[in-house]
C-alpha cells in the first residue's frame, strides 16, 4: 500500500462532513477512486471471499478467481490445508492456471514450465544450469525467493476468505461479534453441497451492488413477487444491524404468522389477483429455528443469502468502475434430504439473473449507473430511515448504506 | 543386455542407452556402473542431460534431486523414486538385467 | 413419426412466438410433464441442477409467464433467435432426443443488438395432442456469464 499522503483533487471531495446522507456519483465512475479502491480495499487490510471449501474437496483441487483486479488460486493442498496464491508466474507474468477449476499436484506455468508447488514455492525451472555448459541462470539466484505471492486464509464455517495484507485482524473481530452470530448461523461447521453457478456481468459500479443488499426499503417495491407471493411482508419484524465500524450489515426479517390486511395490500406492487400453480416455488420448508429471513453484506465483495431454501454466495468481482462480475455459488448442506434439494432448486427460481426478486435489481443498476454516470458532480440522497447510521428494528431505512459510507470514506480518505 | 562399453563411460559421467524400447541412464560413479530408468518421474524429462554430483543426479528440467544407486527421490518437484535396473561389467561391457 | 422436418418446424414456431413477445402461447410448446431449464454449460458440464430458470411441470411454465408479465420490471427489448438444424441424437420411447444451435440477440430500447445467448438446445420430443411438444428442453448456453439479465425465455 502506498505511503503517500491521499491526494483527492479539488473536485474530488465528499459534499458534506460528519455522518453521510449524500453520496457523490463520481465514486461510481473515477476511475482514479477505482484504482485507489483495489489498492486500499481489495489488497487492504480486509478479508475477501474466494470460494467455499466444498467447490475444492480432494487434495490437488483448485479454483481460480479474483481479488479485486488480481487472479488469485485457491487449492486444497495434499494435507487438506486451504492455500490461496497469486495466479501469475514469477518469472515473466503470464497467468499461470487458465481453467477455471482441475486438479493437480503442482503449477507449471504453460510459457516456460516454471514449476511451483501447491504451496506456491518455485521448485524449479528448466536448463536452470544451462545446456551443455552454456546458458542457465546465475548461480545465486533464490528460489525462495522467487515463488508465487500467498495470500492468508481463513476458513469460516466453509467460506473460504483470503487477504493481501499481513496485518488484517483475525475474522473474528473483522466481523464483530454480532455480525459473526449470523454468519455462523448458515455457516456453523455443518458440510456444504454445491448445487451449481449462476454468472452475471453487471453493467455497474461494484458498490451499487452491495448497496442493493444494504437496501431493504426497495424489496416491496421494485420486487413485486416477493409481497404478491407472500415472500415478503411490509409488516415483517425486521431489523438493520451493522457492524461497529459500518462496513458489514446485516438485514433481517421474520414473517408474522398473521392473517389479515396489512401494509402490503396498499403497495402497488401488489397484485392481490395472482396465483401460482405451483406453490411450492413460494413455500418454503422452516429450516432455521428462529423462523427469520437474514441477508448480510461481507466487506468488500460477498453477500450471504438465504431466502425462503435458497442459500448461495454472491461473489463480486469488479472489472472497471463501470462493471462488476457476480457470481452465485447455490449450495445446501451435505445432509438435505431430497425434499430439500427439491425446494432449494425450485426457490433458485428467485435469484441469478433471471431471478423473480432479481432480474429487476440488474435492471435498475445499470440504470443508475448510467443517470451516475452522466453527472457525476449530482449525488444521491440517503436520508429515509433519517440521517445518523444506527441500527433499527424496520425496514423502512437506507442506515446500512449510510454506515456503509462512513467507512467507505474513512478507508478511501474521502 | 550388452548396452555400452565402459570405455565410452568415464567416472562421472552419465549417457542414455536403450534396454529394448525402454530408455535407461547408465551412470560411472567412482568406477561402479548404476542404470536408472531415463525418464524423470515428475515431467518425463531425460535425467541423462541432467547433472550428476557424487552418487546423485539431478533432473535438468525442475531440478528434482535422486540417490542413483537406489534411485530414491531426494528433491521434489518429483514424488517417485526412479526405476533402478541391476548393471554389470563383464570386461569391457556394460550389461543391465531386463527387468 | 418425428423427422427432423419436423423438428425444425417446432423450432420455428417456438422461436417465432418467443420473438414476437407471445409468451402466452409459449406453454403450448411443452408437455404435462415437462422439464424447462436454462442452465450454463459449466453446470451441465459438471452435473450441477441450478439453472438460471428451472421450470418442473407445465405449473412451473405458465408461472414464468405470469411472474415476467405481472411482476418484473425491465427495459424494453426484443429477443431474437437463431436456430439452427435439428440433429436426432437418438430415439427413446414415444419420441426422439434431438439438439440444435441457436445464437440469441438482444435489442434494448437506445441500444444495439448483441448476442446475448450462444449454446444449445437439448430436447426430447414426443407427439402429445397431436403435436409435437418437449416433455424436456435444456437450454445449454456456452457463455461463461450472463450480460445484465434474462428476462424472457430462450
Amino acid at each position: 500500500m502506498s505511503e503517500q499522503p491521499l491526494e483527492v483533487p479539488e473536485s474530488r471531495a465528499w459534499p458534506q462532513e460528519g455522518s453521510t446522507t449524500r453520496v457523490p456519483y463520481w465514486i461510481y465512475s473515477d476511475p482514479e477512486i477505482y484504482k485507489r479502491e483495489m489498492e486500499r480495499i481489495f489488497r487492504g487490510p480486509v478479508w475477501c471471499y474466494v470460494g467455499l471449501d466444498a467447490e475444492i474437496p480432494k487434495p490437488g483441487d483448485y479454483k481460480t478467481t479474483w481479488i479485486g483486479d488480481r487472479p488469485v488460486i485457491v487449492v486444497r493442498d495434499e494435507d487438506s490445508s486451504i492455500n490461496v496464491v497469486e495466479n501469475r508466474c514469477a518469472h515473466r507474468g503470464a497467468r499461470l492456471c487458465w481453467a477455471p477449476r482441475g486438479n493437480s499436484s503442482e503449477f507449471k506455468c504453460p510459457y516456460h514450465h516454471w514449476s511451483y508447488t501447491l504451496k506456491g514455492e518455485l521448485s524449479g525451472m528448466p536448463f536452470r544450469r544451462g545446456v551443455g555448459g552454456k546458458g542457465g541462470m546465475p548461480k545465486d539466484f533464490d528460489l525462495a525467493a522467487n515463488g508465487l505471492r500467498r495470500l492468508r486464509v481463513h476458513n469460516e464455517g466453509g467460506l473460504l476468505f483470503a487477504s493481501f495484507s499481513a496485518d488484517v485482524e483475525p475474522f473474528d473481530r473483522y466481523c464483530g461479534s454480532e455480525v459473526l452470530s449470523y454468519v455462523q448461523r448458515e455457516f456453523s461447521g455443518r458440510p456444504l453441497k454445491v448445487l451449481g453457478y449462476n454468472r452475471q456481468i453487471i453493467t455497474a459500479n461494484w458498490k451499487l451492488y452491495f448497496e442493493n443488499l444494504k437496501d431493504p426499503y426497495h424489496a416491496t417495491l421494485l420486487h413485486a413477487f416477493f409481497v404478491t407471493f407472500g415472500l415478503w411482508r411490509a409488516d415483517a419484524e425486521s431489523a438493520c444491524v451493522s457492524s461497529e465500524d459500518g462496513k458489514h450489515g446485516v438485514m433481517i426479517s421474520r414473517n408474522r404468522d398473521r392473517a389479515g390486511v396489512d401494509e402490503t395490500s396498499t403497495l402497488s406492487s401488489f397484485h392481490s389477483e395472482l396465483v401460482l400453480e405451483d406453490k411450492d416455488t413460494v413455500t418454503p420448508r422452516r429450516e432455521f429455528a428462529d423462523g427469520k429471513v437474514v441477508g448480510i453484506t461481507l466487506f468488500p465483495c460477498v453477500v450471504l443469502q438465504q431466502q425462503a431454501n435458497t442459500l448461495a454466495t454472491r461473489h463480486l468481482i469488479p472489472i472497471s468502475p463501470s462493471q462488476v462480475e457476480l457470481t452465485w455459488t447455490f449450495f445446501g448442506y451435505a445432509d438435505d434430504d431430497e425434499a430439500m434439494t427439491r425446494l432449494r432448486l425450485r426457490h433458485a427460481n428467485l435469484m441469478g439473473p433471471a431471478g423473480y426478486v432479481s432480474m429487476d435489481d440488474s435492471e435498475v443498476l445499470n440504470q443508475t449507473q448510467i443517470g451516475a454516470t452522466a453527472c457525476p458532480d449530482d449525488r444521491a440522497v440517503l436520508e429515509m430511515g433519517g440521517k445518523t447510521a444506527d441500527n433499527c428494528d424496520h425496514m423502512v431505512s437506507e442506515t446500512l448504506i449510510r454506515a456503509f459510507y462512513n467507512y467507505y470514506r474513512t478507508v478511501m480518505g474521502l | 543386455m550388452r548396452v555400452a562399453s565402459v570405455t565410452d563411460l568415464p567416472t562421472g559421467e552419465v549417457r542414455q542407452v536403450a534396454l529394448g524400447d525402454i530408455p535407461v541412464a547408465i551412470y560411472n560413479i567412482g568406477g561402479k556402473i548404476f542404470a536408472t530408468e531415463d525418464r524423470c518421474p515428475h515431467d518425463r524429462a531425460f535425467m541423462s542431460e541432467g547433472y550428476l554430483e557424487d552418487d546423485h543426479i539431478e533432473c535438468p528440467m525442475h531440478q528434482a534431486l535422486f540417490h542413483v544407486p537406489t534411485g530414491k527421490v531426494m528433491r521434489g518437484p518429483a514424488k517417485v523414486d526412479l526405476r533402478t535396473f541391476e548393471a554389470t561389467v563383464r570386461g569391457d561391457d556394460i550389461l543391465l538385467k531386463p527387468r | 413419426m418425428l423427422t427432423r422436418v419436423i423438428l425444425d418446424d417446432l423450432n420455428a414456431r417456438y422461436a417465432y412466438a418467443l420473438d414476437s413477445g407471445k409468451l402466452d402461447l409459449w406453454p403450448e410448446f411443452f408437455t404435462d410433464d415437462c422439464v424447462y431449464k436454462i442452465i450454463s454449460n459449466e453446470n451441465f458440464g459438471l452435473g450441477y441442477p441450478v439453472a438460471a430458470i428451472y421450470c418442473d411441470g407445465i405449473g412451473m411454465v405458465r408461472d414464468r409467464v405470469v411472474a415476467i408479465m405481472q411482476t418484473a420490471v425491465y427495459e424494453p427489448r426484443t429477443y431474437r433467435h437463431f436456430v439452427g438444424t435439428a440433429h436426432i441424437t437418438g430415439q427413446e420411447e414415444g419420441g426422439v432426443t434431438s439438439e440444435a444451435n441457436f445464437a440469441l440477440y438482444e435489442s434494448i430500447a437506445e441500444r444495439e443488438p448483441r448476442i446475448l445467448f450462444v449454446g444449445r438446445y437439448v430436447d426430447r420430443v414426443v407427439m402429445a395432442d397431436g403435436a409435437p411438444r418437449l416433455r424436456q428442453r435444456l437450454v445449454v448456453y456456452d457463455n461463461y456469464r450472463v450480460f445484465n439479465s434474462l428476462i424472457f425465455p430462450i
